[in-house]
């Protein structure tokens, strides 16, 4: 039985397809949520927070850009 | 699995059984006799991990899950439980437990049930205390050993294996597939990331009405496209359901005469060995007509030969004259000149007609008469030759129109003779109608079909186009600064996450096909016959034939689509990282003779890498089972119900 929960696969093809290091962490990130936790109401807060998370970041970086 | 405990279930009072997984093939075999609990077996372990008998029979319904002789011997309340340990991928166990506690009603008679418990304790070598699962959260970690949903390529039946594959299931099949592969988890982020997306566009819309009026416009497009998706997804289940009847109705219908049709051919035929009889009938009296019209020349035609004879026998003497007349001779000599040739009379021919003059003249009358009935004779005889050739004609007609009622005679026997022996005609004409009723709504639905997504096409580019507009408004107002990035950050984890999962799901077929065919390939018996193996994008499996390159399925042998069916769950175990064992039931019970042989060692091979627990009946352990199985290192185990019938024993085969 395997212990992990999302599967490495799906990172591998996420960091192959985005060139954008933010929005593959941002991904990363829910996808792994995602795979722990039921369908459900919990989704919006959880991606307005992690948003306001990367956003943060992404700016910065789309301004040193 | 490690170990299986089984206390009070069904025939298995108390099982302790260690499968040993230390030796040179992790094969476990099971032999029983039918209703010593063979199939139980394999529900209590169903049972255990889904709450669920898929495989009791109808006898078994009827009766408590508790053990009959634990409810007559012992005392209430009872417990019924299984427990299996297995080995998680770090060296640890997990153990699924579920118990069920049951008490006597005394009113009514019945069990009642006390109190049920599931739960899942993993036990890891590195921590100290092991961790309990309970509720949703141990149902949930069935998944991580089996999913439910899939439970079916790891514990199947080997019996019923001609409908693994067929077509109607292939979409179950590439929808698991897809959810072992969390393509589905990357749906949700999809789904969850332009629900966000509108959020912030419904924000926007708030202060301008330019941006909510595309907005809605959106809006409108995502309905009509849940709409259509909808119908496509009802009118593709029902195609399935279409495609399963009609193959149903066609094995039934395999070989039996379509009762309705064949009436109606009989009919038809009926009805053309009428006319032909009416036909035969007009010409038998045309020939009567014939002969009675002809009857009294045929009856003078020797007389009419025999005076032809007499009258070329005395012209031959020169009894009698030329049959010319004496005016047309005096004519001639008067004019000078032959009257039927116009040439003037030379001396020899003046000469030769005063003869033929004379000859006239000095004549019998009877010698005359002669002469002049002689083309009346002639005419006479041509008319019997022209009744020959009608009368050929006649006798030929006559004889085809024989032959043609004679085969329609017997087409109709024979065709009749199909019918009676289906007594059923009733039933099968209801059959036959139900084909032509599914064949119309597939039909129907297969145009429905390129309807919904040819509009489902049109949405999507409609929906591009507007995201588009919606993006360049935002991205006019200053105010909406903020929005507008997180907006386009959300617009681009989409457009990332939607090629993740079209990458994904690529490379999951791929990779099936690849790995169904490098397995089935490996093990394949006879590999002259089939080319490869094809998963199409709706995950329909076929065989494609060497040479002629022929898609085929259900034409296979039995052993062929059992070595597919464990191709394809070791492919599936190995690109879904699911390393849970093989259970079959009757493994070997459609096969027979060199198939068995060959499929068992197939399991034998594949055991090497994979536990393989096999549950056969009595018969199915046959020669062939043992060559292959006594001559490895493996368990084997006889399944016996003890003298009273209610408890069973494992031991083993020595």
């Amino acid at each position: 039985m395997s212990d992990s929960r999302l599967n490495p696969r799906i990172f591998q093809v996420l960091k192959e397809k985005c060139d954008d290091e933010i929005v593959t962490e941002f991904l990363n990130d829910i996808l792994i949520t995602e795979t722990d936790n039921d369908k459900g109401w919990w989704f919006r807060e959880y991606y307005n927070d992690k948003l306001d998370e990367y956003i943060k970041k992404w700016s910065d970086n789309s301004e040193d850009g | 699995m490690d170990n299986i405990k089984i206390k009070n279930y069904r025939q298995l009072k108390d099982i302790d059984f260690d499968f040993n997984n230390d030796m040179e093939r992790n094969l476990h075999l099971f032999i029983a006799e039918n209703g010593a609990g063979k199939s139980n077996f394999m529900n209590a372990i169903n049972w255990c991990l889904y709450n669920d008998e898929p495989l009791l029979d109808k006898d078994s319904e009827e009766l408590p899950i508790l053990n009959l002789e634990t409810i007559e011997n012992e005392s209430s309340p009872y417990e019924v439980s299984v427990e299996i340990d297995v080995k998680n991928k770090s060296g640890g166990t997990v153990r699924f437990s579920r118990c069920e506690k049951y008490k006597n009603n005394s009113e009514s008679g019945d069990l009642d049930l006390l109190e049920k418990d599931f739960k899942v304790m993993i036990i890891n070598e590195k921590e100290m205390n092991p961790k309990f699962l309970k509720g949703d959260e141990a149902e949930k970690y069935v998944n991580k050993f089996v999913p439910k949903r899939i439970r079916e390529f790891f514990f199947f039946d080997g019996e019923r294996l001609r409908e693994y594959f067929v077509e109607s299931k292939s979409r179950k099949l590439s929808k698991n597939t897809f959810e072992i592969s969390q393509i589905d988890v990357i749906e949700d982020v999809e789904s969850h990331l332009k629900k966000i997306g509108k959020d912030l566009s419904k924000e926007a819309g708030k202060e301008y009405p330019d941006i909510e009026k595309i907005r809605s416009k959106i809006d409108d497009n995502d309905i009509k496209t849940d709409e259509t998706t909808n119908n496509l997804e009802a009118c593709q289940k029902q195609l399935e359901i279409s495609k399963k009847k009609i193959n149903e109705l066609n094995s039934y219908l395999d070989n039996v005469p379509n009762i309705d049709k064949e009436r109606e051919k009989i009919n038809e035929w009926q009805d053309e060995k009428e006319n032909k009889e009416v036909q035969l009938n007009e010409k038998m009296i045309d020939k009567k007509d014939l002969l009675f019209n002809y009857n009294q020349i045929i009856n003078s035609f020797s007389a009419f030969k025999n005076a032809l004879k007499v009258i070329k026998n005395k012209r031959n003497n020169n009894e009698i004259p030329q049959n010319i007349s004496l005016d047309l001779l005096n004519d001639s000599l008067s004019d000078n000149e032959c009257q039927l040739c116009k040439q003037p009379l030379d001396e020899d021919a003046k000469n030769q007609i005063e003869f033929e003059k004379s000859r006239k003249q000095v004549s019998s009358e009877s010698a005359n008469i002669l002469t002049s009935i002689e083309p009346m004779i002639k005419t006479m005889i041509n008319n019997i030759n022209d009744f020959n050739k009608e009368n050929r004609k006649i006798n030929r007609d006559i004889k085809n129109l024989e032959e043609d009622i004679d085969r329609l005679k017997d087409k109709i026997k024979k065709k009749d003779k199909l019918i009676r022996g289906f007594d059923n005609e009733e039933e099968i004409t209801y059959k036959f109608d139900e084909l032509d009723r599914h064949k119309a709504i597939q039909e129907q639905n297969i145009g429905k079909e390129a309807v919904f997504m040819n509009k489902l096409e049109e949405l999507k580019e409609k929906e591009e186009i507007l995201n588009e507009k919606l993006k360049n408004a935002m991205e006019k107002k200053d105010n909406l600064k903020e929005i507008n990035k997180k907006h386009n950050f959300i617009g681009e984890a989409k457009k990332i996450i939607l090629e993740v999962k079209e990458t994904i799901m690529k490379k999951v077929k791929n990779e099936m096909e690849l790995e169904t065919n490098n397995k089935f390939f490996d093990f394949i018996w006879k590999d002259h016959t089939f080319d490869k193996i094809e998963i199409d994008d709706s995950y329909n499996l076929k065989f494609i034939h060497k040479g002629s390159g022929r898609k085929f399925f259900q034409s296979a042998s039995s052993g062929e689509k059992l070595l597919l069916t464990i191709a394809f769950t070791l492919a599936l175990h190995s690109v879904s990282g699911f390393h849970a064992p093989i259970l079959i039931d009757n493994p070997v019970m459609r096969l027979a003779g060199d198939n068995r042989e060959n499929i068992m060692r197939v399991l034998s091979e594949v055991s090497k890498d994979k536990q393989i627990i096999l549950m056969l009946i009595t018969n199915e352990y046959s020669d062939e089972v043992k060559k292959v199985v006594n001559s490895i290192e493996c368990q084997q185990y006889k399944i016996k119900l003890d003298d009273e019938e209610k408890a069973s024993n494992f031991t083993e085969v020595v």
